[in-house]
């Protein structure tokens, strides 16, 4: 996805861009709200994410102008105040949902696709590999005749697979990015995930590889 | 939501100290004037009866003549019709020539010291055990060429004098109680015309919403102007401290939680870099902790927010069902994060609650939060909201841990934790920031353990017809 992050802090912003850069995300950042009207006038974004205080003005009236313009990019609003009225501020100014900090990337990137799918999705998000259709908006799969409905841990996995086809990802990847940073989990636990996947794709013209004492590869069935 | 309005002890009534003071004062009055009235009535019935046995003792020594040595007296039927009264009254008499009694009571004597007196002289007198009111008039007659000393003696009992003056003393008591009367009538309205500036101030500042905090302008007598004065006062104090508070809390916020994102999400950048074990167990810790912090952080906000607005913000209808679903929504993606299912069930219809609506946002977010918390992945919470026309209740069951051992309702408390809950971030604070905001509300909040294992949780409010 395309992310424009609109923070004022720079070590905050710089940490930010290159997290998301890491699950395979392209980010511009913004330090103020100028720079912002910018970068939006001469790109187009999947995802605004918008901090709410910034050095030259408050993000509701950012994001209330852009609205205004006729400019409907979706956005995330991040707060740092946690009470729920500056939240519902955010929202009836036009914001499509909010997170607080600090932010947990797979909850924002949770948010960021049910924003994404409530508005239509496209179709740049169906991703192919071999026989497989990938619709990660739906976390729906297809190939030939079927259609398979993945959970959300299910479609997390198959995602970092469709990142990098015929790589092989090590269970420590995995775990990285699959789970909370903070959540204790065990090698078994990538295991049971990944049997469920191999499940899923059963029948199709891919299978996910063990290799042995490396990880797993996702490849087209010989 | 209730609100029991805070009285100060009383140190007693003002009305009724007025009122009081007022009916003494008429009582003292009144009593007064009725000993006043009983003084003079009893003094002119007293006069008047002089006056008539004056002109009696003076009609006897008119009829007084004398021929030669014989003195004659002649008690003349005018001076006993004079004293005649309806009552009954009985009159002794002694007429003496030189100290010696001529007719009448022989042994009825006048004082010693009136036999010098020329005029009439009246006195209260005793005589056989009547009380009476005596005249005792010193004349002469001529007896030969020689003038002879007489003394006139009349008295009369005081019966129809004691009626005249039992007569007054009857009015005086109806006047008296009229009087007393009139002072407890004054005494009330004066009293009331006097506090009314006074209940005019009260009601001005009772009427007011919880956000209303400009100065009083209502004009107030002179004598309560320090008190109005000081209460604005304390109002100034007051908007500035709740507005600090305010400021406060969303600084704070901003602060604690904008380097905690950015030591979180290094951390996690080197954590996706480190191959190396040892490395990776720390800074797992380190997010463990980060996550902590933020939690606490935005928890202890949130607590200080409900119970800083519980007391100040108005009340507003607010539908439970369009919060709970608003909840519901936000919430989807955590759980769907853990791939754990929250099933919203409804019944009824008809879920208007009074409260403040980010207190009760905050509640219900917390409540289905901790569920997804304490919830193991691939499993179910339902949220079943439900009404039985009085209150209407929240219930979140989920497939956890459970509540352990214990009273569940300990962990209302701040701070409390369950006994088995290692291993998983947390404040002990939502819960009771959850039981804060029902309290607050007039509802109640209650846990306990599901027999197929499992917490429920059961938040209920009052219905706002």
């Amino acid at each position: 996805m395309r992310f424009l992050l609109v923070e004022d802090n720079e070590n905050l912003a710089e940490a930010v861009s290159t997290r998301l850069g890491m699950d395979g995300h392209a980010i511009d950042t913004a330090g103020s709200l100028a720079d912002a009207w910018e970068y939006l006038d001469y790109s187009s974004y999947d995802i605004v994410l918008l901090d709410l205080t910034l050095p030259d003005g408050d993000g509701r009236r950012f994001l209330a102008q852009c609205r205004a313009q006729g400019n409907d990019v979706p956005v995330i609003a991040v707060t740092a105040q946690s009470d729920v009225s500056s939240r519902v501020e955010v929202l009836d100014a036009g914001a499509d949902d909010y997170i607080s900090k600090p932010v947990n990337f797979s909850e924002l990137e949770a948010r960021c696709r049910a924003v994404l799918r409530r508005r239509g999705g496209s179709s740049h998000n169906v991703q192919r590999f071999a026989d497989l259709e990938f619709d990660t908006l739906r976390a729906e799969l297809r190939f030939g005749n079927e259609a398979r409905e993945l959970r959300n841990r299910e479609m997390r996995l198959l995602e970092i697979f469709f990142s990098g086809p015929d790589r092989i990802f090590s269970k420590v990847q995995i775990g990285d990015r699959l789970f909370t940073s903070s959540e204790e989990i065990s090698d078994n636990v990538i295991e049971v995930y990944v049997a469920r996947l191999r499940k899923k794709i059963e029948g199709s013209g891919a299978q996910i590889e063990t290799v042995r004492g490396l990880g797993y590869r996702l490849s087209e069935r010989g | 939501m209730v609100r029991k309005p805070y009285a100060a002890p009383s140190a007693g009534s003002i009305h009724r100290r007025m009122v009081l003071s007022h009916l003494a004062l008429g009582a003292l009055a009144s009593l007064c004037l009725f000993l006043a009235i009983r003084f003079v009535a009893f003094q002119t019935a007293e006069a008047t009866q002089d006056n008539l046995l004056r002109a009696a003792a003076n009609a006897i020594g008119e009829q007084i003549s004398s021929s030669g040595e014989e003195v004659i007296v002649k008690l003349p039927h005018s001076a006993f019709a004079i004293l005649e009264t309806p009552s009954q009254d009985r009159i002794f008499y002694n007429v003496r020539l030189n100290g010696v009694s001529i007719t009448g009571y022989e042994d009825f004597l006048p004082p010693e010291e009136t036999s010098r007196l020329r005029e009439p002289f009246a006195f209260a007198a005793s005589y056989r055990g009547f009380d009476l009111r005596a005249v005792v008039l010193n004349t002469s007659a001529p007896v030969g060429s020689e003038q002879q000393a007489v003394s006139i003696l009349v008295a009369q009992t005081q019966y129809a004098q004691g009626e005249v003056a039992d007569r007054f003393a009857a009015w005086a008591i109806l006047i008296s109680a009229g009087i007393f009367l009139g002072f407890a009538v004054l005494g009330v309205l004066a009293t009331s015309s006097a506090l009314r500036p006074l209940h005019r101030v009260t009601e001005a500042v009772a009427r007011r919403g919880p956000n209303d905090l400009r100065p009083l302008k209502h004009p107030t007598p002179v004598e309560l102007t320090p008190l109005t004065s000081a209460l604005n006062e304390f109002i100034r104090r007051l908007r500035h401290s709740l507005r600090r508070t305010e400021t406060f809390i969303a600084e704070a916020a901003h602060h604690i939680r904008t380097p905690l994102s950015t030591v979180q999400t290094e951390t996690e950048i080197a954590l996706r870099n480190s191959p190396d074990d040892a490395t990776r167990k720390v800074l797992r810790k380190i997010l463990f902790s980060v996550e902590e912090s933020a939690r606490s952080a935005s928890q202890l906000l949130a607590y200080a927010t409900v119970t800083q607005r519980s007391d100040s913000t108005p009340l507003e209808r607010v539908d439970l069902r369009a919060k709970v679903q608003e909840a519901y929504d936000a919430l989807y993606p955590t759980a769907d994060l853990k791939d754990i299912d929250i099933q919203l069930q409804t019944e009824g219809e008809g879920f208007d609650i009074q409260g403040d609506v980010l207190m009760i946002e905050i509640s219900l977010r917390n409540l289905i939060d901790n569920a997804i918390k304490y919830s193991p992945p691939d499993t179910t919470i339902s949220l079943h909201l439900s009404s039985d026309g009085d209150q209407h209740c929240l219930t979140v069951r989920d497939q956890g841990r459970g509540l352990g051992q214990g009273d569940p309702q300990k962990l209302l408390d701040r701070f409390q934790r369950g006994s088995d809950t290692a291993g998983i971030v947390g404040t002990g604070m939502g819960l009771a920031i959850v039981n804060e905001v029902a309290r607050s509300h007039g509802g109640q909040l209650s846990l306990k353990n599901n027999k197929e294992g499992g917490a429920c949780a059961n938040l209920c409010f009052p219905n706002f017809p």
